[in-house]
């Protein structure tokens, strides 16, 4: 269970969530249900990648950060 | 403190010890170390970076967590873009952090990327006037007026190749690794740009609902995929065939009408249609041929045109009663040319002397011209507006 969790990749996971929403506005445009505007589908789109570089910058581990400065540096430019 | 949460500008001066470990990494910058009485520099960082480190540069300049800035600019995504300008700003002026042993100016590796970036984008301005010529005017000047096609291909490739060669500081691309990655990036752009086509031109033709199930299927795809390891390399091809359809859809553009160049011109009105359409390209509807002194009433015409340029031709003494729509382009019509987006013109009949044409124009993407007398009357005005510029607009009831 652990290492299910562990492989789960969350931007794949919203992308693919986002896409299918996006999908389904789509098609229900095309379906005539609703009448779908260039503003509306913009400001869509943009929250689906707005969700998906949200969800990257969250669940995306950083790399460790560096170890402290070495004292000496200072001296290397004298 | 403990060592992680020490700043580079709170930097112990004590001299160097010889225990220090072997194997310890010197990725902070020599430069920002010796600055200890200088003010802090705001560096991109090197190590703490999603994109160009912008947001891990001003978390460790501000001594924040890193994950509010990337917070921020993602929220100002829903609101203007504003965010995302400043990021760009900030990656194109901010310095990164040098590699150790490197000076912290990095100068030539900003010019470089502001070359990449000019580079690529006098290129694709190069393509779109490109294709737009090839979708207005059906000129395509990939091989029949020059080299432009290879010239636009060596354009985005350099500048391509000025970005990657400033990825990694201080480690000089070889050739054949700058052309193999220059030719995987014009091939991802020509696949991605491929399927965009493809999917705007299959939503255009009427069968939009096919993409939408499959930008569903892709969709689920990449969500099932997410659990065993993801597959993000899934998301641009969905995004490409889906915002093509999505544009396509709620600008209403269809092919329906067919696609090239249609020159009706009338010689009765009772073989004037009430209604001109084209899917693609150029449209002409001439009435000048029609005896309008024997008109006792109004004249209706509609004219649909998806994409290109459609123009209206009447007689000077005939005036137009509009309701014209084109969803982005520009109309011409009376002493007025306006351009943008939903652009309308719609006047109400007036009673006039003689009959008036009621036109109902729409163009979902391009031009619509309504011009009286033209000076050449053989055969089709194609491409002589812009060559002679003697027509003129017509008048409004």
């Amino acid at each position: 269970m652990q290492r299910s969790a562990d492989r789960r990749d969350d931007v794949s996971l919203a992308a693919g969530v986002g896409l299918v929403a996006l999908g389904a506005l789509l098609l229900l445009d095309q379906s005539g249900a609703i009448d779908l505007t260039l503003g509306w589908f913009g400001a869509t789109v943009a929250a689906v990648l707005g969700t998906v570089l949200l969800v990257s910058g969250l669940r995306d581990p950083a790399p460790p950060p560096p170890p402290s400065p070495p004292p000496r540096l200072a001296r290397q430019s004298e | 403190m403990n060592d992680e949460e020490r700043t580079e500008d709170q930097a112990p001066e004590e001299p160097e010890t010889e225990h220090r470990p072997a194997e310890e990494h010197e990725t902070e910058p020599t430069a920002v170390l010796e600055e200890g009485s200088k003010p802090k520099r705001l560096l991109r960082s090197g190590d703490d970076r999603m994109i160009a480190g912008v947001a891990g540069g001003l978390g460790r300049y501000f001594q924040v967590d890193p994950v509010i800035f990337r917070i921020g600019f993602a929220v100002s995504v829903f609101f203007g873009g504003l965010g995302v300008l400043a990021y760009l700003a900030l990656w194109l002026f901010v310095p990164a952090d040098p590699e150790p042993g490197q000076e912290a100016s990095l100068a030539p590796a900003q010019r470089s990327r502001l070359l990449g970036i000019g580079v690529i984008v006098v290129g694709v301005i190069v393509v779109l006037s490109a294709a737009g010529s090839f979708v207005f005017w059906g000129d395509w000047g990939w091989g029949g007026d020059g080299p432009w096609g290879l010239l636009v291909l060596l354009l985005i490739g350099a500048g391509v190749y000025a970005l990657l060669r400033d990825r990694e500081p201080g480690k000089p691309m070889t050739v054949g690794r700058g052309l193999a990655m220059v030719g995987l990036a014009v091939l991802a752009a020509i696949g991605l740009g491929a399927l965009a086509l493809v999917s705007a031109f299959t939503a255009a033709t009427g069968s939009g609902t096919v993409i939408a199930l499959v930008v569903i299927g892709v969709g689920a795809m990449l969500a099932i995929a997410a659990f065993r390891g993801g597959a993000r390399w899934l998301i641009a091809p969905a995004l490409a065939i889906a915002i093509p359809l999505g544009i396509v859809s709620a600008a209403d553009i269809s092919f329906a009408g067919g696609i090239g160049e249609r020159y009706h011109q009338p010689p009765s009105r009772a073989e004037l249609a009430d209604r001109y359409e084209l899917g693609v390209g150029r449209l002409v509807v001439d009435l000048r041929d029609i005896d309008w002194s024997r008109e006792s009433s109004d004249v209706p015409l509609e004219v649909d045109l998806g994409i290109g340029e459609a123009a209206v031709i009447i007689p000077e003494s005939v005036c137009v009663s509009p309701d014209l729509h084109v969803g982005a382009g520009e109309i011409e019509l009376g002493s007025g040319k306006t351009d943008g987006v939903d652009l309308d013109e719609v006047s109400a009949t007036a009673p006039t002397a003689g009959p008036a044409l009621l036109l109902e124009g729409e163009v979902d993407l391009g031009t619509l011209r309504v011009l009286t007398e033209y000076d050449e009357h053989d055969g089709p005005p194609f491409g002589r507006f812009d060559e002679h510029g003697s027509e003129d607009r017509a008048a409004v009831c």
